[in-house]
């Protein structure tokens, strides 16, 4: 090869090589994702859109009742993930319609959410996209629904409560009187904690509750009247991890710390542990007695014959309050532009006797009491001692405290990322307090708020 | 955006035999036909490049620019957000882990490959090359697994380092190391192929003059080889750090299995952008931190460009 071709043909490699880096380097670093706009703009006329409902899959037993029993109905049913765990779905998607318009027949009329403090998320700045449903809804059916604190924001009604969540005590009855026998279950933070020591003691490898899943603050703060989320005001924040009903439970749970199941229910760890089988006692919300005991079922519990609930302990000042974990939410879209439709669809899918008393098809206590009692007797057999978990379900639900509040940021997600390492990595409970009041406080301000303490 | 795949292999072998044909013959096709060929291959790519690369990144600056709050605002915002610097932290831990260990490994690895015998390298090479094939979250999901002490096959390792349950093994200290293995897992294969391209390209005339003048396979490899494929290996640091900076699905898929445990929502820079503008519809933040991501990258890479005289013709 003569030195002018070899020369030629290095340059050529060069060129190319160059190119070649020029092209891939310019795809990676220009990659850095912006979603871009779309199209808005309805031509037709409103009406002869479908209403278009969002659901989850625990709602697909209402679905069905509904079309049952609307024939011909134009509704445009989209399932979806229900934002659970705090996926975010919703505020992403609203985030995404807000900029493209909200187009009638595709965007969604009527919403069903998992998560039971996000209206005061999407009906406030920088979304405003929950319609005030007092126009369309009479007083004398909402004011029926319990829990309504967390849609209640700003004079406004944001949604209505599908369940009510709230937390029980719930008991193995059988581990109980082996372990405790002629004892009663706890009924103060105090007594709870000191069962928990004994068991420690006495039969380690058994638990009284989990701890370190991203809704124990949902059990433990919320049902000791802790003020580290409590909106005194229009975006005004109470954040206090110094208050004694604060310090006093962190204090209860890290006496017996080893009490405590790190296993969150939904884990394979649960299962292949048969953690749910260890659980002396657990709070937990209505909802869980059906969730996480049954036997044979993915959750590998003792079965839910054996479990009986109990009244949540009585919290550190002696005031009768439990926290909730969940109970899901019906809202309607501002931008709807079927407003009366799509509130007597979210009424009837949260009041219907045929859905919210069989609890077949509504897993957890109806919000709205006048179903309570049908779906309590439903309830007959599940459990050990059914009246006296009726009783302890109906004491609960009346005794959510109120000072938990609906917030734009995720408690959840703020306690699972700050409290949970913390304890893995060999902390308590109190210690990791102020890091989860101050990353509370650090959301709430970059999200608007003005924080006391 | 996942840590960057690999792009096709140069097949620079191929076309040092085609050239040496070409120029033996010295065939020419019709420039006419070259020069049409030639602009509608680069048309296919401009087309793209303008529509998913330049217009994303003409809107974003657009978006960080646009602010009711005065000049600048949506970049002031974004760095007194409390969440930027820690996502920043995050990922410049991920990134030195990464990169130190996989130009180590991929260099030392290729440059073993070439030195073994032609048809064992051939087999090793494809066996690296494998788990690359994975698209991204794909990989990750492999990787749950693999982190799972209850689910893992390698769970007496996890066991051994005193890892019972999902939730130790993915502890924040962890999960720079973590995000750094799956990275290396996924990528290092095709940069090994990528790179032992580079080395068929040495010429055989250079290695057997190398050995007569009496170099062991060492020298050879760490004096002849590595510096002629200098520039491959500056090539992977421009890509992988604009990638590595962008990390996004690893820790995403990962917190979403741990059912929010650990992992925050904005845990490297590019899911806080996410974040902000998915969560809090603050899109003009969120776009502020994707140039800032941009700026990051370039400034890095023509670093390197400059230092690692990439562009240099000989």
């Amino acid at each position: 090869m003569s030195s002018s071709i070899r020369m030629t043909l290095r340059r050529t490699r060069q060129r190319g090589l160059r190119s070649a880096l020029i092209t891939c380097a310019a795809l990676a670093i220009a990659g850095a994702t912006v979603a871009t706009t779309g199209v808005a703009a309805a031509s037709a006329k409103a009406s002869s859109k479908p209403l278009v409902v969002w659901y989850d899959a625990a709602r697909a037993a209402f679905v069905k009742e509904y079309k049952a029993t609307h024939p011909g109905a134009n509704v445009k049913w989209v399932l979806y993930d229900g934002d659970g765990n705090g996926s975010g779905t919703l505020q992403s998607k609203f985030a995404l319609y807000n900029r493209v318009g909200w187009t009638p027949g595709v965007a969604p009329d009527v919403v069903f959410d998992e998560e039971n403090y996000e209206a005061g998320w999407l009906g406030e700045p920088p979304f405003n996209d929950l319609l005030n449903l007092k126009p369309y809804i009479a007083k004398s059916v909402w004011s029926k629904d319990e829990g309504l604190g967390d849609c209640l924001i700003n004079g406004k009604l944001l949604c209505l409560r599908n369940d009510n969540a709230a937390n029980v005590l719930w008991v193995n009855t059988t581990l109980w009187n082996q372990f405790f026998p002629g004892q009663q279950p706890p009924t103060t933070w105090a007594q709870y904690a000191a069962d928990g020591q004994a068991l420690v003691k006495n039969h380690p490898g058994y638990y009284i509750g989990e701890f370190g899943q991203p809704w124990d603050a949902e059990t433990y703060l919320w049902g000791n009247e802790c003020p580290i989320n409590e909106a005194v005001g229009n975006r005004v924040l109470l954040d206090n991890p110094n208050s004694s009903n604060c310090t006093t439970i962190a204090g209860l749970i890290d006496s017996a710390l080893g009490a405590f199941t790190t296993n969150g229910p939904f884990t394979t760890s649960w299962v292949n542990d048969k953690t749910a089988q260890h659980m002396v006692m657990d709070i937990g919300a209505i909802w869980q007695g059906t969730a996480i005991y049954p036997s044979g079922s993915s959750s590998n519990g003792p079965g839910t014959n054996v479990i009986e609930a109990y009244p949540p302990p009585l919290a550190t000042n002696g005031a009768h309050v439990t926290g909730s974990i969940g109970g899901g939410l019906w809202m309607v879209s501002s931008h709807t532009k079927q407003p009366k439709a799509a509130a007597a669809l979210m009424e009837y899918m949260d009041t219907s006797p045929k859905i919210q008393e069989s609890s077949s098809i509504e897993e957890g206590l109806p919000a709205y009491a006048p179903d309570q009692g049908g779906w309590l007797s439903s309830l007959n057999g599940v459990f050990a001692n059914p009246s006296a978990t009726e009783a302890a379900i109906k004491q609960a639900a009346a005794e959510i405290w109120p000072g938990w509040s609906p917030v734009p940021w995720s408690v959840e997600s703020i306690f699972g990322n700050t409290v949970t390492p913390s304890l893995i990595s060999g902390g308590t409970f109190a210690s990791a307090l102020t890091t989860l009041a101050g990353n509370i406080k650090s959301a709430a301000q970059s999200a608007g708020w003005q924080v006391k303490s | 955006m996942s840590v960057p795949s690999v792009p096709a292999v140069p097949g620079v072998r191929t076309r040092a035999r085609r050239g040496s044909r070409a120029a033996g013959r010295r065939e020419q096709p019709p420039a006419g036909v070259s020069r049409t060929a030639g602009y509608f291959f680069v048309a296919l790519y401009v087309v793209l490049l303008l529509a998913l690369g330049i217009a994303p990144v003409v809107y974003a600056i657009y978006l960080a620019l646009s602010s009711s709050g005065g000049f600048g605002a949506n970049f002031s915002d974004a760095f007194n957000d409390y969440r930027f610097l820690p996502a920043f932290e995050h990922v410049l831990e991920f990134i030195a882990l990464w990169l130190v260990s996989q130009t180590i490994l991929v260099v030392a690895l290729v440059l073993m490959l070439h030195s073994l015998a032609r048809r064992v390298g051939a087999v090793f090479r494809f066996l690296f090359y494998i788990p690359g094939a994975l698209a991204g979250a794909a990989s990750v999901i492999v990787w749950l697994f693999m982190l799972d002490p209850t689910a893992s096959p390698f769970a007496f390792i996890l066991h051994w380092l005193g890892y019972a349950q999902f939730d130790n093994t993915i502890a924040p200290g962890n999960l720079p190391a973590i995000f750094a293995i799956m990275a290396f897992w996924t990528g290092a294969g095709g940069w090994i192929v990528v790179m032992y391209g580079a080395l068929n390209n040495i010429p055989h005339e250079l290695l057997e003059a190398a050995e007569i003048d009496g170099s062991n396979a060492f020298q050879t490899a760490f004096r002849i080889k590595l510096p002629l494929i200098r520039k491959w290996v500056v090539y992977m640091l421009v890509l992988a750090f604009a990638g590595g900076t962008q990390l996004f699905v690893e820790p995403t898929v990962l917190g979403s299995a741990a059912l929010g445990v650990g992992i925050s929502k904005y845990w490297s820079p590019n899911q806080l952008g996410w974040f902000l503008a998915s969560q809090y519809d603050e899109f003009n933040e969120a776009a502020a931190i994707s140039i800032v991501l941009l700026a990051f990258g370039l400034i890095v890479a023509a670093i390197l460009v400059w230092r690692g005289r990439l562009f240099e013709v000989e």
